[in-house]
């Protein structure tokens, strides 16, 4: 069923399934997607769903209802199309089975430094026949195996995780919609994948892979996220 | 690009054509020797906007470069402006191909006494990440900031898409150019960031900030991150950034132990 993920500020603040036939966005409390803003019009616009295809119509709102950066009176509505009213986003997606990845982006002001407690200890097992390369979808974790922390797990939500021993050795894993990448950041050792030494270059990590940095070893696996 | 200055200010910089553009019509320079770093986004004319930031940086570098000889003031950034907007306006009055030619300038002057020196023209930014506080030390002159100074929007992200980029200065398009001129100190540990719009319009602060907080120890690597997040949510722009850093250490997500 199609959906919309409500952001603002490129924080996301809600999403919706279009169940309705017909869902109205407005700052009345009548309106199913009510968004309590003076920018938005009491009836600013709404979306009609009949299956699959959704259409939206601005309600005569007193600024606007921009879809992809252009002002639509009627529009229907792609996937991934971004509707904006005001300084508030409505991210439609067409179909359930894409997962957003602009939730993923929202999500990356969670704290990273996951105590152990909130994650399974072991990841939960891939679909059979899957890539073993995380995609974007992805969710990439590192679990310590050596070391004083080890048996925690650390969550790469982040655009980017440092991790080492500052002045020591110090490395970052950044998350790109292709993938998770390690570099070496500072320090005279380079981190080690799989026992073999890096050098200044990005390296891609795959599922399982071992990391060592400052003499701790860590794997890293990815999960679906929910 | 990485090398010690005497200050202890290590520089870093990176301009990318984005992935919509066909041209890369900024440009940029930095010196960790003379403590200088600058930025200028180019626009307007057939192939103007690229001439116009590369005439900027080059002839407002030239003129702080004769200035040196004494420690810079902010009469040389002034000087340094007003000859960055002559070399531009006079070759856009000469060639008809590079009529209406601007560009944007955001310069930063690293002095030996602990202060720093900047000086902008149009929407390009500086910004200070000091602690966890990222501050723009800039003041962009666009028609969106000025409407929301004057309380027409509540903030320049809702203004009219249609007035998006529009700017009420710029270096290069008037006979004369008005540059704003700061002074403000620098501490040991500050990082310092000019950019582009195209690294704006893509990136909240809240992740320009956790970007230089985390790499700032290395300025490289934080300019290539700053770049690829840019480019990884559209790069609908050029994006451009020049960093500045005295932080040895990037703040750490996890310690190892």
């Amino acid at each position: 069923m199609p959906r919309l993920i409500l952001s603002m500020d490129g924080l996301v603040l809600k999403e919706m399934v279009l169940e309705k036939e017909r869902t109205t966005i407005g700052r009345k409390p009548h309106n199913d997607i009510q968004i309590d803003n003076l920018a938005i019009s009491g009836d600013h616009a709404a979306i009609v769903t009949i299956l699959n295809d959704a259409f939206l119509e601005d309600m005569n709102s007193t600024n606007g209802t921009y879809v992809n950066g252009q002002p639509v009176k009627k529009h229907v509505l792609q996937d991934n199309d971004v509707i904006e009213l005001g300084k508030y986003r409505l991210k439609f997606i067409a179909d359930s089975s894409a997962v957003a990845s602009e939730q993923d982006e929202a999500m990356s002001f969670a704290q990273t430094s996951g105590t152990g407690d909130d994650f399974p200890a072991t990841p939960e097992p891939q679909a059979a026949g899957s890539s073993s390369v995380p995609s974007a979808a992805a969710l990439g974790m590192i679990q310590i195996l050596s070391g004083t922390h080890a048996g925690r797990t650390l969550e790469l939500s982040k655009s980017l995780t440092t991790l080492g021993k500052p002045g020591f050795q110090v490395a970052v894993i950044t998350r790109r919609p292709h993938g998770y990448f390690i570099t070496h950041v500072e320090g005279t050792i380079f981190p080690v994948v799989n026992g073999r030494s890096l050098d200044a270059q990005a390296h891609r990590l795959n599922d399982h892979d071992i990391i060592e940095i400052a003499g701790v070893k860590m794997e890293f696996f990815s999960q679906m996220v929910a | 690009m990485e090398h010690e200055s005497p200050a202890g200010w290590r520089m870093a910089m990176l301009s990318h054509v984005g992935r919509v553009r066909a041209r890369n019509e900024d440009f940029v320079f930095c010196d960790e020797a003379l403590g200088i770093a600058v930025l200028a986004d180019g626009m307007g004319g057939h192939a103007g906007g690229n001439v116009a930031a590369r005439l900027a940086v080059d002839a407002w570098v030239g003129r702080i470069r004769k200035c040196l000889v004494e420690p810079l003031g902010e009469r040389d950034l002034r000087v340094a402006v007003a000859d960055a907007n002559r070399v531009v306006f006079a070759a856009a009055c000469a060639d008809p191909a590079l009529r209406r030619m601007g560009t944007t300038l955001v310069a930063a002057c690293f002095r030996r006494d602990d202060t720093l020196l900047t000086c902008n023209v149009g929407d390009s930014r500086l910004y200070r990440l000091r602690g966890d506080v990222l501050s723009c030390l800039t003041r962009d002159h666009s028609v969106l900031r000025a409407q929301c100074d004057a309380g027409m929007i509540e903030s320049e992200s809702n203004g009219p898409l249609a007035l998006r980029g529009l700017l009420t200065r710029a270096v290069g398009v008037a006979a004369c150019v008005v540059a704003d001129v700061t002074i403000s100190s620098l501490q040991p540990g500050d990082v310092y960031l000019l950019c582009s719009d195209g690294l704006t319009e893509m990136l909240p602060d809240a992740d320009i900030a956790h970007v230089l907080g985390a790499l700032g120890g290395n300025p490289r690597l934080a300019a290539e991150h700053l770049v690829d997040l840019a480019n990884d949510r559209g790069g609908v722009d050029n994006v451009s950034v020049v960093i500045v850093s005295s932080n040895r250490f990037g703040r750490l997500g996890a310690e190892l132990g």
